[in-house]
């Protein structure tokens, strides 16, 4: 049951972003992101750098309308 | 991700074009190391404030440090007697499994343990590497319980501890801490275990260290070090025993060479100079904080010795090494003596990113390591 698959998907999804006080319409703007922390000591700074970011199952496809 | 990528986020500066010291909750004097706790803050090493800052996410550009460990308030810098609660200049940090905090403090060759919750001057609650709160002394010839400025710490897949004895040119296992007594050592002979502090004694060898800076172990339980003086980076596999030898070796061909960037006018991608970061990034590979070239360099999963770094961020290409690109002001894409911890280190972060305007909002935390 893909579709039904797919709903499931999409109301954890909405519920983890109801809980963070989101709405859906910015859902398709949830990435994962993977930091690179550098203490950058000759500056006086510490740096973090997103290395890559990989959307997270479910939340992605919520950001195409016709699949919901 | 692509070489020379740019920053995100910047911590102890309001900008990403500054970088004068300071002694507030929102600036800092070379920090040199950090660590994540298990819900996601961050710790940084405040080395010249001789303190620890945490952040709390989501982390923004300038932002304030919700608490100090090592000093009474936000305010105040290095000084005083050493005890419990009043760090030297720092080194290390990172938590065990448990989550205690703990603190590599060089300047007064110890280590000190914190039990969480954390707040502004807590005090310590155990010592490692000297008798006591109040005792700072690096005695010479070493032993199996005193430290010699102590910088990189870890903790394997036991829960074990790990020390990086910098000065004393060894790193030092605790299975049990409280003991206050390490039960193996690397980069030492055998013969002379616990007792014996040279650096590359008694020659440069895949057995031999010298002032190893930094460690960090693998999902593989392996163990990496900075070992910088020599301008390498080791790999040391498990069945570890009292002065054995290194596995693998970055950064020069072999394990009797040790000259920065291998003696090369300008470095390459297979060089290092007096590396004293290290950051395991998963089964990703590793990150080096190759210091004295001002650029951090990604080893993906490194197998044979001197095998080339994949990524550098802080120089345009792997043949530069000037501080900050040559330019009198920072970045966000330029280095200057980059720093790494032990502790676990490389972050996965979920972000909620694009909104109002670019604002970025941490959703959730978690460790990748």
């Amino acid at each position: 049951m893909p579709h039904m698959k797919f709903r499931l998907d999409v109301a954890i999804c909405c519920v983890a972003l109801l809980l963070s006080g989101i709405s859906l319409a910015n859902a398709s703007s949830l990435f994962a992101t993977t930091t690179l922390v550098v203490p950058d000591e000759g500056n006086n700074r510490v740096l973090l750098i997103f290395l890559s970011r990989d959307q997270r199952p479910g939340c992605e496809r919520s950001a195409r309308p016709k699949q919901l | 991700m692509t070489n020379g990528q740019a920053a995100n986020v910047v911590l102890g500066q309001s900008s990403f074009s500054t970088s004068a010291p300071g002694t507030s909750a929102s600036t800092m004097g070379s920090p040199s190391a950090y660590a994540v706790d298990q819900v996601g803050n961050l710790y940084v090493s405040d080395t010249l404030n001789c303190r620890v800052l945490q952040f709390l996410p989501p982390f923004t550009d300038g932002e304030t440090a919700a608490v100090v460990i090592g000093k009474p308030d936000a305010n105040t810098s290095c000084g005083g007697a050493a005890s419990a609660s009043n760090l030297g200049r720092t080194g290390g940090v990172a938590f065990d499994e448990t989550g205690n905090l703990w603190v590599a403090d060089p300047q007064n060759s110890r280590i000190l343990r914190f039990k969480p919750p954390f707040k502004t001057g807590k005090a310590a609650n155990l010592v490692v590497g000297q008798p006591d709160f109040t005792s700072t002394a690096c005695v010479e010839p070493p032993t199996a319980s005193r430290l010699c400025g102590p910088v990189g710490i870890a903790f394997d897949a036991n829960n074990y501890l790990w020390v990086a004895d910098s000065r004393n040119n060894r790193i030092l296992e605790f299975k049990a801490p409280q003991k206050n007594t390490a039960n193996l050592e690397l980069g030492q002979p055998a013969a002379t275990a616990f007792t014996s502090s040279g650096c590359d004694n008694p020659g440069v060898s895949a057995s031999s260290l010298c002032a190893p800076e930094d460690i960090g172990f693998d999902p593989q339980n392996r163990l990496w070090v900075a070992d910088s003086e020599n301008s390498r980076v080791l790999r040391f596999d498990p069945n570890y025993h009292n002065g054995g030898p290194a596995a693998l070796v970055l950064g020069q061909k072999n394990f009797t060479a040790s000259s920065p960037n291998q003696n090369l006018a300008t470095p390459n991608v297979g060089t290092l100079s007096f590396p004293v970061g290290i950051v395991v990034e998963g089964d990703q590979g590793l990150w080096v904080g190759d210091t004295s070239n001002n650029r951090s360099l990604q080893f993906a999963a490194p197998a044979a010795n001197g095998t080339p770094a994949t990524i550098v961020l802080g120089q345009a290409n792997f043949t530069s090494n000037q501080p900050n690109q040559g330019n009198l002001d920072p970045s966000d894409q330029t280095e200057n003596n980059p720093f790494y911890n032990a502790g676990p280190s490389v972050i996965a972060l979920a972000v909620l990113a694009g909104l109002a305007g670019g604002r970025q909002w941490m959703h959730r935390l978690r460790l990748r390591s």
